[in-house]
């Protein structure tokens, strides 16, 4: 479980000091921070990320640094476990926790009390966010592909085996020079392919290497809320609010058409665990605003906050009923829909034949695609 | 299909028939043999029906026999690396320290260690190299590829001394705490270190240290000597770490630094800082490594008996059985997931065996045998696979020694001979037969190809074609976008379809009466509701 949020920041008369910490009992070495920031500073002294390892605490550090050519260089650091990787919970959450506790950080001035209350406010957003990264572990499956496809090198990842079965060392390499980044721990950044029965990992006989064959292959899109609209069609929650639902879905219906920028949207609002469960819930039926769940006490979750952004990513729609009471309906589904590579078949058959990759690399590859059909066509019967 | 199957069905009733007519002319003989041993392992030496085959890291596993036994023999071993490099100018490289590229007045390796000698003054040839450091780099080279192998402990060590001028009234010396000085912040120090890099230095990581802090005391007189002291070194396990890092980024090499850093600040008007004799005396680096044994290989020894031929045998009864024992008790903390694999013509008997239960002593895999009837083919050489399964990835410190023995398929069949057949039979003979063979072929056909998705009859006849080495045309299929668009495109049908249906209902009509009470009490209890307020944004 991640440890908790150290923020530094550079000033050019007291050096490097911490902003804040939280968990505030969370103990925190200069030494080690002055060595993170020693790790962000070398070469251009850029804004970025970087992966640490703090001998004092034991712990790896998932820093993010503005640079030193930002108004105030701030340092956001996340404190692991020895055996935790930011990759983990998916390199795209991570940018999105850094972001907003910047923007909290940015609110800060001169104002005594007005600091005070923002940094009340960040501690908050810290404890939800640490509550966050614990229950990225646990995924759903459509969760665990929302994830691959909301990173950067999820997707890449999946456009190279799309192409063909290349072994970790190779599909490492390929990584690094299209990402221009050092991949340190591959296996935890491929474990969500494995998780969600995208690939399949094995030896080829005679190369002692591991190799990662695309058995499956998805596609994120907005679909109608099924259950909704059958229920709106029966005149539910009420003749009003139905007509004007089922108004609004085939308005928005009418003009949609999936692109990789909305299909981003979809995917941030799938690996969020808190927008997910108000998804699952509001797939149902539709809620007043002022009798929707608030959801566990532990995430002390700003609801309404959250409802607000999705809203805005047009996945949930508020509409008024005739007495002027608002409900919260889902104005579309995402659908996360797996299917069988069957393209996979061609680029076998070129790849062998150009020599590109060995015939055992090619038979093993059609024996996992024989295999998985059946799971495809049992789904499907079903 | 359907066309199919109605031709083999009635195929299957005109051969019933004329069997039927026939059956009472002619008569077959039976051929009755009863757990006939068809394949068996292991004589001394172990004949060549019985072969290994590894797929997954060979350098894990290695299959050999002795003694009528056939032996899994997995390569787990403990080695050490300590660092053995003469102390001298051709073995350690002098380096710049890119951070500080000034060099020190004199610098060198010999038979007494790594040696410095530096002199700053701030009136001196008005010299700006007020911090000066040397690097000597010695690239290790591993006898073993650090990829199959996990260090499991390592230590390093240093000792250090240094002489300098303290409180020379001509020449000046080392300012430190206490010492009277003009100006002063971070004094006059030595700072000795040992990092590990990869050979790029991409990753550096420093694993000892030791800055002097009041080395040059004028108390101490006109100079100051630091005894043999030790470097502080990082946590063993962090060395380990260390270590790991820059031998993943090259699997055999790494460079091993000694750096030296000499920092001499301008504390008086005359500043002069004199550090005589610099030395690190030696170094010592050494770590204990063991082999990594990865999963999912595996070790099978496959013994080929036999074919039988289809047309004319009828299988039984086939029972397999071995023996197995383990020369010392299987790792079960580090590898629960091991196991026994057994196949019979490359397909799984669905049982296994947990190496975890495995003894010093031979024991049978199955007393009664596995039974494994359905497995056999026929037409092809009959073959069994004993597979020892690494399931974990796990270090392993001392070889095991896994043994079996007694493996014996037993196969129990009756082969059809026919009488002789009488002249004036052969009409309905031949036609039966002719009409057999094509019932065969039909089933065959069924069987083998046409019960099949067309997408698996694709990948099975361009998988034999890749076999054979023939080559294939082009399989057309959509990419991914395109079968992402059509699902949607689908979904998308269904939608419009839906909504069809809801303009043909006249939309001022009375609801239907229909329980609603799930709407009415969907509230949690009252504490859990969140107050009435306006989303921002959702105007």
């Amino acid at each position: 479980m991640p440890r908790g949020f150290v923020v530094t920041k550079w000033t050019d008369t007291d050096g490097l000091i911490v902003q804040l910490n939280y968990p505030e009992e969370l103990k925190v070495d200069l030494d080690d921070m002055m060595r993170v920031f020693y790790a962000h500073i070398t070469g251009a002294a850029e804004a970025g990320n970087v992966m640490v390892r703090l001998e004092k605490v034991q712990s790896n550090v998932a820093s993010y640094f503005t640079g030193m050519d930002s108004p105030t260089p701030f340092m956001i650091n996340l404190l692991l476990e020895l055996g935790e990787d930011p990759d983990m919970f998916g390199e795209a959450v991570i940018k999105d926790i850094n972001e907003t506790i910047l923007k909290y950080l940015r609110q800060l001035g001169t104002s005594i009390s007005a600091n005070y209350e923002v940094v009340k406010k960040l501690k908050q957003y810290l404890k939800n966010a640490l509550f966050l990264l614990e229950r990225l572990k646990y995924l759903t499956k459509e969760q665990l592909l929302a994830q691959i496809f909301y990173s950067e090198k999820g997707r890449k990842i999946l456009e190279l085996l799309r192409e063909r079965a290349y072994s970790k060392k190779q599909l490492q390499a390929l990584l690094e020079e299209a990402l221009n980044k050092i991949i340190t721990n591959l296996d935890i950044t491929i474990d969500p392919f494995v998780k969600s029965g995208l690939v399949k990992q094995d030896w080829i006989e005679g190369v002692a290497e591991v190799f990662l064959f695309l058995i499956s292959d998805f596609t994120i899109f907005r679909s109608p809320a099924i259950h909704l609209i059958e229920s709106a069609k029966s005149n539910l929650p009420n003749t009003f609010l139905a007509e004007k639902y089922l108004e609004e879905v085939k308005k928005f219906f009418a003009d949609y058409k999936p692109s990789e920028e909305d299909n981003l949207v979809l995917a941030r609002n799938l690996t969020n665990p808190d927008k997910f469960d108000y998804l699952a819930l509001l797939r149902d039926k539709p809620y007043p605003l002022n009798k929707i769940p608030k959801g566990t006490d532990e995430g002390a979750l700003d609801v309404a906050n959250l409802l607000s952004v999705m809203e805005k990513d047009n996945v949930l729609k508020i509409i008024k009923d005739n007495k002027n009471v608002e409900w919260v309906f889902l104005l579309t589904d995402i659908a996360v829909r797996p299917f069988y590579p069957e393209y996979m078949l061609e680029n076998v058959r070129k790849d062998q034949q150009e020599g590109i990759i060995k015939k055992d690399t090619a038979i093993k590859h059609l024996d996992y695609l024989e295999k998985v059909y059946y799971d495809f066509l049992e789904k499907k019967e079903k | 299909m359907k066309r199919t199957s109605t031709i083999i069905m009635g195929m299957s009733a005109l051969c019933i028939i004329l069997l039927l007519y026939t059956s009472s002319n002619v008569l077959a003989r039976e051929e009755v043999h009863t757990n006939e041993v068809w394949i068996s392992g292991f004589d001394d030496p172990v004949g060549s029906h019985w072969s290994t085959v590894i797929v997954g890291d060979d350098t894990d596993i290695n299959g050999s026999s002795s003694s009528g036994q056939a032996h899994y023999d997995l390569l787990g071993e403990e080695l050490e690396w300590q660092l053995d490099a003469p102390l001298d100018n051709d073995t350690w490289i002098a380096v710049n320290n890119l951070a500080y590229p000034d060099l020190p007045d004199d610098y060198d390796v010999n038979s007494e260690g790594f040696y410095v000698s530096h002199m700053w003054g701030d009136t001196y040839q008005q010299r700006a190299d007020q911090v000066t450091s040397i690097h000597f780099d010695y690239n290790v080279n591993m006898p073993n590829n650090m990829s199959d192998y996990t260090i499991t402990s390592a230590s390093i060590g240093a000792v250090v001394n240094a002489t300098v001028h303290a409180n020379d009234p001509d020449n000046g010396g080392i300012e430190v705490p206490g010492d009277s000085v003009h100006q002063a912040a971070d004094y006059d120090y030595i700072r000795y270190y040992l990092l590990v890099s990869d050979l790029l230095k991409d990753k550096v990581y420093e694993i000892a240290y030791n800055k002097t802090s009041n080395l040059g005391a004028d108390a101490r007189g006109v100079l100051d000597t630091m005894s043999d002291t030790l470097m502080v070194p990082v946590s063993e396990e962090n060395l380990i770490f260390f270590l790991t890092s820059v031998l993943n980024t090259n699997n055999y090499n790494f460079t091993l630094t000694v750096g030296i850093l000499i920092f001499a600040e301008d504390n008086r008007d005359t500043d002069r800082d004199y550090f005589d004799d610099v030395f690190v005396k030696n170094v010592s680096l050494s770590f204990t490594y063991q082999k990594k044994m990865n999963q999912l290989t595996t070790l099978s020894w496959k013994g080929t008996g036999n074919s039988l031929n289809s047309t004319n045998v009828l299988i039984r009864d086939a029972s397999f059985e071995f023996s197995y024992k383990i020369d010392v008790p299987w790792p079960t903390s580090d590898s629960p997931n091991s196991e026994f694999r057994m196949f019979i013509n490359d397909k799984q008997i669905s049982e296994t065996i947990k190496l975890s239960i495995a003894t010093p002593n031979y024991q049978s895999a199955n007393p009664d045998g596995y039974n494994v009837t359905s497995l056999i083919s026929l037409d092809e050489n009959i073959t069994v696979s004993i597979q020892v399964y690494i399931g974990d990835n796990f270090e392993l410190s001392a070889p095991i020694r896994i043994s079996i023995d007694n493996a014996v398929l037993k196969l129990s069949y009756i082969v059809i001979l026919p009488d002789p057949t009488p002249t004036n039979l052969r009409p309905y003979i031949y036609s039966s037969a002719g009409l057999l063979a094509a019932l065969a072929t039909g089933i065959g056909l069924y069987e083998g190809i046409f019960k099949f998705p067309a997408q698996i009859r694709t990948v099975r006849t361009l998988r034999r074609k890749i076999r054979r080495g023939r080559s294939s045309k082009p399989i057309h299929g959509n990419d991914s976008k395109t079968i992402g668009r059509n699902i949607f495109e689908e979904e998308k049908r269904l939608l419009d379809k839906s909504s069809r249906k809801l303009q043909a209902q006249p939309s001022k009509k009375a609801a239907p009466k229909k329980d609603t009470s799930s709407y009415k009490d969907v509230s949690p209890p009252e504490e859990n509701k969140i107050p009435e307020k306006k989303i921002e944004g959702s105007e």
